[in-house]
C-alpha cells in the first residue's frame, strides 16, 4: 500500500516540482526573483481547463501522441524504485525501462511529423539523430551496472553497494548517465528548454502545436522522464537509509539533481548542433570505460 | 504427417489449376483462396499438435530417383517455420486476390496465382524435408517460384535486370548447398538426414569445409552482408504480396537451413559462433544504416529485412556460443530468442509490405517523397502501419519487443560464468540497430502517412477492399496479440530450439516456465501501456468535452501561405543521423547552389548506392570477366547449340562408363 501510494506522490507531484526548482535556481543564479517554485503545477492545472486547437492537416495520430508517451512514462516509473522497492520488479527489466522511453519518443515524433510543419519535422529529425547515440550510452551504463550488481533489474542495478574497487566504474556510468539525462530530457547543453527561435529547438519545436490537455499531458510526461532518470542517478549516490527516511532521502536527492541541473544550465550555452554528437559520443566512450573496468 | 502432405498438395493442385482457369477470373480466384484456406488448416494443426508435445511418425515413401527417399518429418522445429510459411502465406495470399483485381492488369495475375501458391508449398515442403535430394528439389522450386514473381511485371527493364541478379545469386548459393550436401553424403554413406546425424563428426577440414558452404549457401538466401546483393533489389521489383512471403519467410528459410544443419551435425567452435555473431551485428548494422536513407518504401523494407536478418544470426550465434561452451541456457536462450524474432519478423515484415503494397497502388509510386497525408484518406491502412512500424522497432507492448529482450537478456546476463566479456557491446550496437530503426520507420511512417500530401495521386487515395485489409488486420492483430500475450510464441520458440540444443523435454519445459513468467511480466506492463492509454484518452475526452475545440492551418511561424512541398521530405529527415555516420555510408551528394545576386537554377541531388553491388563487386569480377571471356565462346544463346552439347555430354558419360 505505502509503496502504491508513494509511487502517486511521486509521479503525480515531483514532476512539476523538480522543473519548478530547475527554474528557480537558474534565476537566482541569474540574480532574479523567479517565478513560484510550483508554476509548473499551476501551468499544468490551468492547461488541463484549456480547449485545443487542432491542425486541420492533423489525424488521431497527433491525439494519441501525448496519452501514448505520457502512459509510457507511468509505465517506466512502475519499474523504478520510488522510495522503497518498485511496482514491478523482475530480470531485465532495465531493458524494459530504456524502450519504454523509445516508445515515447516514437510518438512523439510521429505526432510531430502529423502537422506536416517543416519546423516540427526539423524537431523530429534532430531527436531521433540524437537518441540514436544516447541508446547505446544508456544500454552500455546500464550493462556495467548491471555487472557490478549480478543482476539486470533497476532496483538492484541502482543501489550503492560494490566498495572503492567498483567506484570508478560507478562514476563513469554516473557520468555518461548524468549526460543522457541532458540530453533526453532536452536540457542545456544539448537543447534549450526556453528557447523561442523554432531554427534551434528540438523538443520544444515538436510539439508546437498541441495545446490544452494535450500540451498538459506532453509536460507531464517529460518532467516525468526527467525525475524518474534522476531518482536513478540518485540512488546511486546516496545511501538507502538516511534519517529522512526512503522517501525523504529520494525527495532531498531529486531536489538537489534539479539545483545541479539548474547549475549547469546557468553555468554553460546550448552546444552547436554539430556539436551535440561529439558530446554523446564522449558518454558512450565513458560508459564503454565504466564497462572495461567492471568487467576487469 | 499426411496433414503436411496435403497442404502441400493443395497448394500445388490449386497452383495449375489457377493458371488454367486465368481466363475465368473469379473461379481462379475461388480455387487460390480455397487451396489456402485448407492447407492453412491442415497444416496450422499439424503444427500446432507438433509444437504442444505430440510425436508424429514420418512418412517415408520410394522415389524414383537414385538415392532418394521420400522422408517428410516434423519435429518443433520444423513446426515452427511451418507455422510461419502458412500464416504468412495465408495472409499474403488472400491479401494477393484483390492486389490483382485492383491492379487492373498491372499484375499478370497467372503468374502471380501461380508462382505465388508454388512458392508457399514449396516452403511448406521444405520445412518437412529429412532427405538432402528432396530438401535440394523444394529449396530449388522455391528460389525458381521466387524468381518467377520477382520478374512478374518482366516489361521494366529494372525488374528484368533484378530478377537474373536474383536468379544467379540463388544458384550460387544452391551449388554451395549441393556440394555441402555432396560432401556430407559422402560421410555418412547415404542423403538421409538422419544418416547424416548418426555418423561420427567430419575431420577438422572438413567440418570447415561444410561449415563455410552452409554459410554461403544459406546466407546467399538469407541476405547476410556481403552476400544480400540481390535482397534490396528483387524485394521491391517483386508484386507486394509476393514481397511479404518473400522477406517475410522465404529469406527465413536460410536460417532456417542453418538450425537444421545444426540440429543434425551437433556444435561448432567457439570461433566459428563469434564470427556467427560478428557478422549478425554487421548485417543488422549495415542493414538499418541503408534502409534509414532510402527513398523507395519498398527498398527501406527490404534493407529492414537484412537487419532483422542480422540481428537473428546474432541470436543464432549467441545461441551457438551457448552450445560450445556447453552451457544449454544459454543455448536455448539464444536459439528461442533467434527464433522468436523470426516468428516476430515475418509478422511485422509481412504486414508492412502489405500496407507498402496498399500504397504503391494507391499513389503509382514507391517514392515516399510522392506520399504523405494518406492517413485521412486512407484511415485502416495507415493505422495498421502504424502498428506495423511500431513493432518493427521493437518497442513494448507490440510483438518486436519480446525477441529483442531475450536477446538481450542473453547479452546483459551479469550472473553467467560465460566467455564473452564483453557481449555488452554487441547489446549496445543492438541499441544503435534499435535507434536507427526508430528513425527508419518514423520516416517511413511518419512522411509516408502523415502532413500533407505531396502529389496529386496521393490526394485521391482510398482504402482497399476487405480481401486486402482483413489480412494486413489479422497480421496487425497478432503484433499486438503477442506483445501482450507473449507466452504461446515463447513456447513455439522454445520447443523449437529446444530441438536445436538437443535439450530433453523436461529440461524445456522448465526453462519455459522460467523465461513465460520474466516475459508475461513484459507483457503485462505492455498490457498496463494500453489500459493507461485507454484510460488517459478518455479523461482527455471527458476535459474536452466542456471545452471549445477549434482548428486551424498548421503553425507557420507567420507565414500565411504554406505548401505541401515545405514539408520537411524523406532524404532532409535522416539527413542528421545520416552525417554522423556519412563515412559508412558513402552518400554521394551533388550540389548546384544558387548563385549570384539574382539566383536562377539550384539543384540538390544525393544518392546512396548499395558498396556491396556496387562498389565492391565490380572489384572482384573485373579480373574474373577476363578470364571467363574464352568459356563465353560455347554461349551463342542457339537452342540447337545447347541441344548438342547435352548430347554430346551424354555421350562421354556412356563412354566413361562403359
Amino acid at each position: 500500500m505505502t509503496r502504491v501510494s508513494s509511487y502517486l506522490l511521486l509521479v503525480v507531484f515531483a514532476p512539476p516540482l523538480m522543473l519548478g526548482i530547475i527554474t528557480k535556481t537558474k534565476a537566482a543564479v541569474a540574480g532574479r526573483k523567479g517565478p513560484p517554485v510550483l508554476q509548473p503545477l499551476y501551468d499544468t492545472i490551468k492547461l488541463l481547463g484549456k480547449g485545443a486547437v487542432y491542425s486541420t492537416t492533423t489525424t488521431w495520430m497527433f491525439r494519441l501522441g501525448p496519452v501514448i508517451s505520457l502512459s509510457a512514462a507511468l509505465a517506466a516509473a512502475a519499474l523504478v524504485p520510488l522510495g522503497g522497492a518498485p511496482l514491478v520488479a523482475f530480470n531485465g527489466d532495465a531493458i524494459l525501462f530504456a524502450y519504454l522511453f523509445a516508445l515515447g519518443r516514437f510518438v512523439t515524433v510521429t505526432a510531430a511529423l502529423d502537422t506536416g510543419s517543416s519546423f516540427e519535422g526539423m524537431g523530429a529529425s534532430r531527436e531521433v539523430a540524437f537518441s540514436s547515440l544516447a541508446e547505446p550510452a544508456l544500454i552500455l551504463a546500464f550493462s556495467s551496472l548491471a555487472h557490478r550488481a549480478g543482476a539486470l533489474s533497476l532496483a538492484a542495478m541502482f543501489a550503492p553497494h560494490g566498495g572503492p574497487s567498483a567506484a570508478a566504474s560507478t562514476i563513469l556510468a554516473l557520468g555518461s548517465l548524468f549526460i543522457v539525462l541532458l540530453a533526453e530530457n532536452s536540457r542545456i547543453p544539448v537543447d534549450d528548454p526556453n528557447t523561442h527561435l523554432e531554427l534551434t529547438m528540438i523538443h520544444e519545436v515538436m510539439v508546437l502545436d498541441h495545446g490544452g490537455p494535450d500540451l498538459a499531458f506532453i509536460l507531464h510526461g517529460a518532467g516525468l522522464k526527467l525525475v524518474l532518470m534522476a531518482s536513478l542517478l540518485v540512488r546511486l549516490i546516496l545511501p538507502d537509509k538516511t534519517f529522512l527516511g526512503p522517501l525523504g532521502t529520494l525527495a532531498f536527492g531529486l531536489a538537489a539533481a534539479a539545483v545541479v541541473i539548474g547549475l549547469v544550465e546557468s553555468s554553460m550555452a546550448r552546444l552547436r548542433l554539430v556539436r551535440v554528437p561529439q558530446l554523446l559520443v564522449a558518454a558512450i566512450c565513458a560508459s564503454v570505460f565504466g564497462l572495461i573496468l567492471a568487467l576487469r | 504427417m499426411s496433414l503436411l502432405l496435403a497442404a502441400v498438395l493443395a497448394l500445388g493442385i490449386a497452383a495449375s489449376l489457377s493458371a488454367v482457369l486465368t481466363r475465368y477470373g473469379q473461379a481462379a480466384r475461388t480455387t487460390v483462396i480455397g487451396a489456402l484456406t485448407v492447407a492453412g488448416a491442415a497444416g496450422g494443426l499439424l503444427a500446432l499438435r507438433v509444437l504442444w508435445g505430440q510425436d508424429v511418425p514420418d512418412l517415408v515413401r520410394p522415389w524414383l530417383i537414385p538415392g532418394a527417399v521420400f522422408h517428410l518429418g516434423i519435429d518443433p522445429l520444423s513446426a515452427s517455420f511451418l507455422l510461419l510459411v502458412l500464416l504468412v502465406g495465408c495472409c499474403a495470399g488472400l491479401y494477393g486476390e484483390g492486389y490483382i483485381a485492383a491492379s487492373h492488369g498491372h499484375v499478370p495475375a497467372a503468374p502471380a496465382r501461380f508462382f505465388f501458391l508454388v512458392l508457399v508449398a514449396s516452403m511448406a515442403l521444405l520445412v518437412g524435408a529429412r532427405n538432402a535430394l528432396l530438401f535440394m528439389v523444394a529449396w530449388e522450386t522455391m528460389a525458381l517460384a521466387a524468381f518467377g514473381l520477382v520478374s512478374c511485371e518482366h516489361g521494366k527493364p529494372e525488374v528484368r535486370k533484378a530478377g537474373l541478379l536474383y536468379l544467379l545469386c540463388t544458384h550460387v548459393g544452391s551449388l554451395c548447398l549441393l556440394a555441402l550436401f555432396a560432401l556430407l553424403g559422402r560421410n555418412a554413406g547415404s542423403l538421409e538426414f538422419d544418416a547424416f546425424a548418426a555418423v561420427p563428426a567430419l575431420p577438422a577440414a572438413q567440418r570447415t569445409a561444410v561449415f563455410l558452404l552452409a554459410l554461403i549457401g544459406f546466407g546467399m538466401k538469407a541476405g547476410f552482408v556481403p552476400l544480400h546483393i540481390w535482397l534490396q533489389e528483387a524485394h521491391p521489383a517483386a508484386p507486394s504480396h509476393a514481397s511479404a512471403a518473400m522477406s517475410g519467410v522465404m529469406i527465413e528459410m536460410g536460417l532456417y537451413g542453418l538450425l537444421r544443419l545444426l540440429a543434425l551435425l551437433g556444435p561448432i567452435s567457439m570461433k566459428a559462433s563469434m564470427l556467427l555473431i560478428a557478422l549478425g551485428l554487421t548485417t543488422a548494422v549495415f542493414g538499418i544504416m541503408f534502409a534509414m536513407v532510402q527513398r523507395d518504401f519498398k527498398r527501406l523494407l527490404a534493407y529492414s529485412s537484412i537487419e532483422n536478418i542480422g540481428i537473428i544470426l546474432t541470436a543464432a550465434g549467441l545461441g551457438c556460443y551457448g552450445l560450445a561452451s556447453a552451457s544449454p541456457t544459454l543455448a536455448l536462450l539464444g536459439f528461442s530468442g533467434a527464433i522468436l524474432h523470426t516468428l516476430n519478423h515475418g509478422i511485422f515484415k509481412s504486414l508492412l509490405f502489405l500496407s507498402a503494397g496498399v500504397v504503391y497502388q494507391a499513389v503509382g509510386s514507391r517514392n515516399i517523397e510522392a506520399c504523405g497525408g494518406l492517413q485521412k484518406r486512407m484511415p485502416w491502412t495507415c493505422a495498421l502501419t502504424a502498428i506495423g512500424a511500431a513493432a518493427i522497432c521493437g518497442l513494448p507492448p507490440l510483438n518486436g519487443f519480446t525477441g529483442e529482450w531475450l536477446i538481450y537478456s542473453w547479452l546483459l546476463r551479469p550472473d553467467a560464468g560465460h566467455g564473452i566479456r564483453f557481449a555488452a557491446l554487441a547489446a549496445a550496437v543492438l541499441a544503435i540497430v534499435g535507434a536507427f530503426a526508430v528513425v527508419a520507420f518514423s520516416k517511413c511512417y511518419g512522411l509516408a502517412c502523415l502532413g500533407q500530401p505531396r502529389s496529386e495521386a496521393a490526394r485521391g487515395a482510398k482504402d482497399p477492399s476487405w480481401l486486402m485489409l482483413g489480412p494486413m488486420a489479422l497480421l496487425a492483430t497478432l503484433c499486438i496479440g503477442i506483445g501482450i500475450f507473449p507466452a504461446p510464441a515463447l513456447h513455439a520458440a522454445i520447443a523449437a530450439a529446444g530441438n536445436v540444443s538437443h535439450l530433453s523435454r523436461p529440461a524445456v519445459s522448465a526453462s519455459f516456465e522460467e523465461w513465460s513468467r520474466l516475459l508475461g511480466v513484459v507483457g503485462l506492463i505492455g498490457a498496463g501501456v494500453w489500459v493507461m492509454t485507454a484510460l488517459l484518452w478518455v479523461y482527455r475526452g471527458l476535459l474536452l468535452r466542456r471545452r471549445e475545440v477549434g482548428s486551424g492551418p498548421t503553425w507557420g511561424c507567420g507565414f500565411t501561405a504554406p505548401t505541401a512541398r515545405m514539408q520537411y521530405t524523406g532524404s532532409s529527415y535522416a539527413v542528421p543521423t545520416a552525417r554522423v555516420f556519412t563515412a559508412l555510408l558513402g552518400t554521394r551528394e551533388e550540389v548546384h547552389p544558387p548563385l549570384g545576386y539574382w539566383p536562377a537554377k539550384a539543384s540538390f541531388e544525393s544518392r546512396t548506392p548499395d558498396p556491396a553491388l556496387e562498389r565492391w563487386l565490380p572489384v572482384l569480377t573485373a579480373r574474373f570477366n577476363d578470364w571467363l571471356s574464352l568459356p563465353r565462346q560455347l554461349q551463342r544463346g542457339r537452342l540447337q547449340n545447347y541441344l548438342l552439347y547435352v548430347s554430346a555430354f551424354l555421350v562421354t558419360i556412356l563412354l566413361w562408363k562403359l
